[in-house]
Parts: structure tokens; C-alpha cells; sequence
């Protein structure tokens, strides 16, 4: 996924500290951050030296390796909450399920699992910096190509498509439902997923229902909603919203 | 368990109880022998024996010869064999008066006449402390003496009510000794009974390796002690294997842990290499594949980690109530967004969109995507995979069948033992994680590879 547009200059700005007592780790850290626009970083090999770092300097998200000689991430962790809630990413080596568990339990924010690829830490680490300290702008809606009026403009803030000058409403429903195809857009949904977000429940009774629903929103996005093109059924398994960009 | 035991405990139970009946009947029948042996020796033999009193009188008789005169009175009288009489007994001859006339080895205190009285005392008792038979003869009344204290003489009478009710009395003799040797066969064989069970508890929890400690005493004192003993000896096993295991388990999860850094920074550093425009672009491919090399690394270090937890019963099941049709559904649509190519096709048939079962959802999805990953795997040219569910009234059976060319044989029998590398973890794993799941895991090869995956049925909330 490519760098946001809206992703401002004040997010490199801020400071990172990263804790980890494999130096050569932390270098490669800090090269990938850095290479990537960060400059203000911090690291430490210790709790003692994380804990220092957090004192003197204004740390706008810490990333912790579980693994410490002075003690674990976790540790750390409910240290460094005693007086910031700062937000938090750890790094483990240990893939069990039980620390993730653990992790999360805490209030960290994120959690990565070693060995990873830089642009996925890249990622994580942008996203939470934008989550903290960005202007979240909501999706607000898509559009779909219209061969008469050009393209058709699906609204979540005001829950309408819009074609040229004419404004079909969306049921609540509906527009639960296209959320949920859109965030996963040109990916099978099941039908579970979509009567779990719509009706709070397994698709199992719903099916009907559910079915109907997809006809409406056919109706009111699709050009010839007899043969969809966008919104396309998986036989036994759910639905897809394709969108080429 | 417990109806094995029970069953276990009616056939011992119907061995003792055809033993104390055995030793009844046996009783029984030695009880009739001892009534019939004990008559026969009771009776004296009669005649059976030579020199029998009555027997020598008889003789003796024949052997007489008398003369008498016209009055009737007896004149003259002759034992014609003297040897017919033993050497320590004695013979007289009495006539109608009670007057001795004749007699052989006479003692002195014998007196030479008899009255009335004196002959009914002595027929049938003794005579001068001499005991002594009669035998009564037309000339007169012969009486054989036996040395003294040579016979005791008790008169036994009975009713003839008592010989009526004699078969009956015998009858309820039987019985009574038929009853008294069941319940004693059966008071000892309780005894052995209880004993017994205790062999058999033993050796049931021997089996299911519980901890044993039968009372080492009594008649089993050895067996009981020998059990207790294994008993021992296998917990010590039990406990020695699992530290192995447990060791083995943790050595390679610290293992998978320790690859991990050194792991980051070569897939790290591998991804900012393929990404560097100094690098030719053959250059930039072989950084690209150290990284997706890499990653391969982790994903085996992780399965083989999970392999290796599952095996030793380390991995924590973190259970709750799922729906599998559900589950099914989301996994198939995980591997069909991976951008599955057409060649591949996959349909599902559940008959099964109730049914719940109780189970960890990260490994069982993990299972069933194995299952699909793996036909997908061996048919490079795609295949139709077929995923079909279906209902029974404990469990619920998923069928997952391909028709592609099948899985090689070996594969198949060694998915129990620890996965054979060559052929990857995906089968084994899942294998594991089904039978955690206390379900069964059956392969075939038939036109294709099919895989029945049967899971017990949890209650729906």
C-alpha cells in the first residue's frame, strides 16, 4: 500500500524510541526508519536505558522487544504507563499465541511478530503514529463507472448513491452491508461475516433475507443488476465487491 | 472403563459361584458314599466273615450227631469234628431241663445247670462274664462261649417309624450337607473373590497407567506387590519420558525463538536490498528470494514449533463454541482471496448449518486450510476440491475430496509419527490438531485424495 497523501510531515517528526538488546536489530531498525523519512529516533538495550530515554525526551510511540536483559517488554510496558500513554508496538521473537495475548491484555497497540518484513513494520508504525496523532479522515464512500453519467458516487456520510442529479437513499442496512464488502473490497466476504455485522448473527436462517438485501443494493449500484458486475455472488460462500482501480 | 470392569467382575463371579456349586454337589455325593460305606461296616459283615460265632454254631450243628432214646430224652451226643470249634472257645449243649449234655473246652465257672432265667439272660447277653451265641436245635439249646472281653454286646432298638422316615431323614441329610457346602465354598470364596478383584482393579489401572498400591499380605501378597511394583515403575517412566518430551518441546520452541532475530534481519535487510536502485536488477531478484526464502524459514521454524507442541500435549487449546459451517466458509474464502488461480475450484456441500463443536479456532482453521492448501499443493494443474459436511447424531463429518493424483502412500501411514520433511507439515499438522480435538482423521486415495475429518458435536448455547 503507497504512502498516504494525507499523511503529514508532523508525523516523521516525531520522536520514536526503540527497545531492543540485539544492536544489530535496532540499527537495521533505525536504517529502515530513518530511510523512510524519521529522523528523531531513540534506542535502548535495556529497561534502565528506556526508561531514561523516556524522562528527557518527549516519546510519541515506543516500539519494545519482549526480550530484555533488565527485565521484559512487558515490564517496561507497565512502567512506562505509570506516567505516558504513549502509544506502544511490541517486537517478539516468541511467536506464541500466550504473549500476543498478553501484549494486547495490556493495552499495547500493536504487536509484531519477528521475523518481519520493514515494510510491514513501516506500516504498522505509520498507521499508529496516524491513529494517535493524525486527522483520521473516514471513508467516505466509493464510486462505481457509469456508462451514461459517467460514474456513480456511493455516500457513507449521507448514506446515498448519487447518479448525475439523482440521490437514491441507502436503508441502514444497506449501507452496513456495503461497508462491510468495501473494506474488504475485491475479497470473498462470507455470508457470515455480513449478517454478523448487519444482524449480529451466523448466516444460518438469514440466508433470504440476506439475499434480498443483495438485490436491493443491485438495484441501486449496479447498471444491469440482473448481471452484476460489481457486486458479484461466491456460490456457497458469500459475496465480493470488485472495484478496478 | 467402568462397564469393562463390571463385566470382568460377573465373570469372576460366575467362576466362584460354579466352584462352591461344583464342591456342593461333590459333597453331596461323598456325604451318600460315607452313608453307605458307614452301613456296610456298621453291620458286622455276617456271614462274610469265618469265624464268625453264628457261623461256627452252625457248623458245629452239622456236624453233631445225636442219639435218643424212646422217652425223647437225649443219650448220647458227638461232635464228629472237634477242629470246627476255635481253641479259645467253648461249646455246651443244654436239654429241655437246662441240664449241660454234652459240652467241649468247658471253662470251670461254668455252671452245670440252667434255669428259666438263667438262659434268658444269657441268648442274648453273656454268661459268667463269657459272651455267648445260642442255637436252638430239636434235642436241644447249643451255647458257644468266646473268651471273655472278646466281643461288647449293646442292644440297638428302633421304631418301625424310624425305618419309614429313614430315606427321608437321609434325604434331608443331603440337603442340609449340599447347603452347608455351598455356603462354605462360598464364605471362602468370597474371600478369594474380593482378593481377586483387587488382581483385576490393579491390573485395569496398570493398563489405564494410574498409580497401583494393592495391601501387599495375605495369599496374593506376591502378585499384589509385583503390580505394585510395575505400577511404580511405569510412573517412574511415565515421568522420566515426559521430562524428555517436555525438554524436546521446549528445546525446539526455543529454538524457533532464537532464529527469529537473526531471521528479521536477513529478511530485513534481504527486502531493502531488492529495493535498492544501486543493485542490478539480477541482483535485486536474488535479494528478493533470500527475503521470500526467508520468510519460508519462519513459516516452517513456526509449524514445526506448533507440530512439536501438538505432539507433546503442550499446545493449550483455547476452546469455545463454534459454528464449523462458518468457519469452513471463512477459511475457503482466506485461500480463494489469495488470488487462487481458475484452475482451482472449490465447492462446498454442507448439510451441516447447525451444527457446533467445541474447539480452538485458530487450529482449526489452521486444519482445514492445510487440508485445501495441501490438495492444492500436490495438483499443480488445478483440481476440483469438493468440501461436503454432513450431520450425525454424536458428531459431525467434513469430507474434503479432490480428484486430483492423490497423496503417495507413505505420506498417508506415517501421519502419526513426526512428519517426514520431505512432504511438508500440512497433513501431519492437521492431523494432530483434529485428533486434539478428540476427532478422527481418515485418508484415502480415491480418485483423488479425500480426507474425513469427524468431530464430536458440542451443545449449542
Amino acid at each position: 500500500m503507497p504512502e498516504k497523501s494525507t499523511d503529514t510531515p508532523e508525523l516523521k517528526n516525531k520522536k520514536l524510541l526503540l527497545v531492543d538488546d540485539e544492536p544489530q536489530l535496532l540499527s537495521m531498525l533505525e536504517q529502515i526508519l530513518y530511510s523512510n523519512g524519521f529522523f528523531q529516533l531513540y534506542t535502548a538495550k535495556s529497561c534502565r536505558e528506556a526508561l531514561d530515554i523516556m524522562e528527557k525526551q518527549s516519546i510519541s510511540l515506543c516500539i519494545l522487544d519482549v526480550n530484555l536483559p533488565d527485565g521484559d517488554g512487558f515490564y517496561l510496558f507497565r512502567e512506562i504507563r505509570k506516567f505516558s500513554q504513549v502509544p506502544v508496538i511490541f517486537l517478539t521473537a516468541r511467536g506464541e499465541s500466550e504473549d500476543r495475548i498478553e501484549g494486547l491484555t495490556l493495552g499495547a497497540d500493536d504487536y509484531i511478530v519477528k521475523p518481519f518484513l520493514p515494510k510491514e513494520f513501516l506500516l504498522r508504525v505509520t498507521a499508529l503514529l496516524r491513529r494517535t496523532y493524525g486527522n483520521i479522515i473516514p471513508e467516505n464512500g466509493f464510486s462505481l463507472p457509469d456508462s451514461v453519467c459517467g460514474e456513480r458516487r456511493i455516500r457513507f456520510d449521507t448514506a446515498v448513491v448519487q447518479r448525475g442529479n439523482e440521490e437514491i437513499p441507502l436503508t441502514p442496512k444497506e449501507l452496513i452491508l456495503l461497508k462491510v464488502l468495501y473494506g474488504q473490497k475485491n475479497r470473498i466476504v462470507t455470508s457470515d461475516a455480513l449478517t454478523m455485522a448487519a444482524w449480529g448473527d451466523t448466516s444460518y436462517g438469514y440466508e433470504n433475507t440476506l439475499m434480498v438485501h443483495i438485490r436491493r443494493l443491485r438495484q441501486k449500484i449496479e447498471e444491469v443488476p440482473s448481471s452484476p458486475k460489481h457486486l458479484l455472488t461466491v456460490k456457497g460462500l458469500g459475496y465480493k465487491l470488485v472495484i478496478k482501480s | 472403563m467402568k462397564k469393562k470392569l463390571s463385566s470382568l467382575d460377573l465373570t469372576i463371579f460366575k467362576i466362584l459361584l460354579s466352584i462352591a456349586l461344583i464342591s456342593a454337589i461333590v459333597a453331596t455325593i461323598i456325604c451318600a458314599i460315607a452313608f453307605i460305606g458307614t452301613g456296610v461296616i456298621v453291620s458286622n459283615g455276617g456271614d462274610v466273615f469265618p469265624n464268625n460265632p453264628r457261623g461256627v454254631l452252625e457248623r458245629i450243628s452239622g456236624n453233631f450227631s445225636v442219639s435218643i432214646d424212646e422217652t425223647g430224652e437225649v443219650s448220647g451226643a458227638v461232635l464228629l469234628d472237634e477242629t470246627l470249634l476255635p481253641e479259645d472257645n467253648w461249646c455246651i449243649l443244654l436239654n429241655d431241663n437246662g441240664d449241660i449234655i454234652w459240652s467241649l473246652h468247658k471253662p470251670e465257672d461254668i455252671p452245670e445247670h440252667y434255669t428259666l432265667n438263667d438262659i434268658a439272660r444269657l441268648t442274648r447277653w453273656f454268661l459268667c462274664d463269657y459272651p455267648v451265641y445260642v442255637r436252638i436245635e430239636d434235642y436241644g439249646l447249643f451255647i458257644l462261649g468266646l473268651p471273655k472281653d472278646a466281643v461288647g454286646k449293646y442292644s440297638i432298638e428302633y421304631t418301625m417309624e424310624w425305618f419309614e422316615t429313614l430315606p427321608l431323614r437321609v434325604l434331608r441329610v443331603l440337603v442340609l450337607n449340599f447347603f452347608i457346602a455351598l455356603a462354605l465354598s462360598s464364605i471362602i470364596g468370597s474371600f478369594l473373590y474380593k482378593n481377586i478383584r483387587l488382581l483385576t482393579k490393579g491390573l485395569d489401572k496398570l493398563r489405564h497407567e494410574e498409580i497401583v498400591a494393592l495391601p501387599a499380605k495375605g495369599i496374593f501378597k506376591e502378585p499384589f506387590s509385583n503390580i505394585n511394583k510395575t505400577s511404580q515403575a511405569l510412573a517412574r517412566k511415565n515421568a522420566s519420558l515426559a521430562t524428555r518430551d517436555r525438554a524436546r518441546s521446549n528445546w525446539i520452541s526455543g529454538i524457533s525463538h532464537d532464529i527469529r532475530t537473526p531471521l528479521s534481519m536477513v529478511v530485513g535487510y534481504g527486502e531493502q536490498l531488492a529495493e535498492n536502485p544501486e543493485l542490478s536488477e539480477e541482483n535485486k531478484k536474488c535479494a528478493e528470494i533470500i527475503t521470500a526464502q526467508g520468510l519460508k524459514i519462519k513459516k516452517l521454524i513456526e509449524d514445526l514449533n506448533l507440530i512439536s507442541s501438538l505432539e507433546y500435549e503442550m499446545q493449550p487449546l483455547r476452546k469455545k463454541t463454534l459454528h464449523i459451517c462458518v468457519l469452513l466458509r471463512s477459511v475457503v474464502s482466506d485461500v480463494l482471496n489469495q488470488d487462487l488461480s481458475d484452475n482451482y475450484e472449490i465447492s462446498l456441500e454442507l448439510s451441516c448449518e447447525k451444527a457446533v463443536v467445541s474447539g480452538d479456532e485458530a487450529l482449526l482453521a489452521r486444519a482445514f486450510y492445510n487440508l485445501l492448501q495441501n490438495s492444492i499443493s500436490h495438483n499443480e494443474n488445478g483440481c476440483r476440491i469438493t468440501i461436503s459436511g454432513s450431520l450425525q447424531a454424536e458428531s459431525v463429518s467434513i469430507i474434503f475430496a479432490d480428484n486430483g493424483q492423490g497423496v503417495p502412500e507413505n505420506v498417508l501411514k506415517n501421519l502419526d509419527t513426526l512428519p517426514n520433511t520431505a512432504h511438508g507439515f500440512g497433513l501431519p499438522m492437521a492431523y494432530r490438531i483434529i485428533r486434539s480435538h478428540g476427532g478422527r482423521f481418515e485418508v484415502e486415495n480415491k480418485d483423488g485424495f479425500t480426507v474425513t475429518v469427524t468431530l464430536p458435536r458440542g451443545r449449542d448455547q
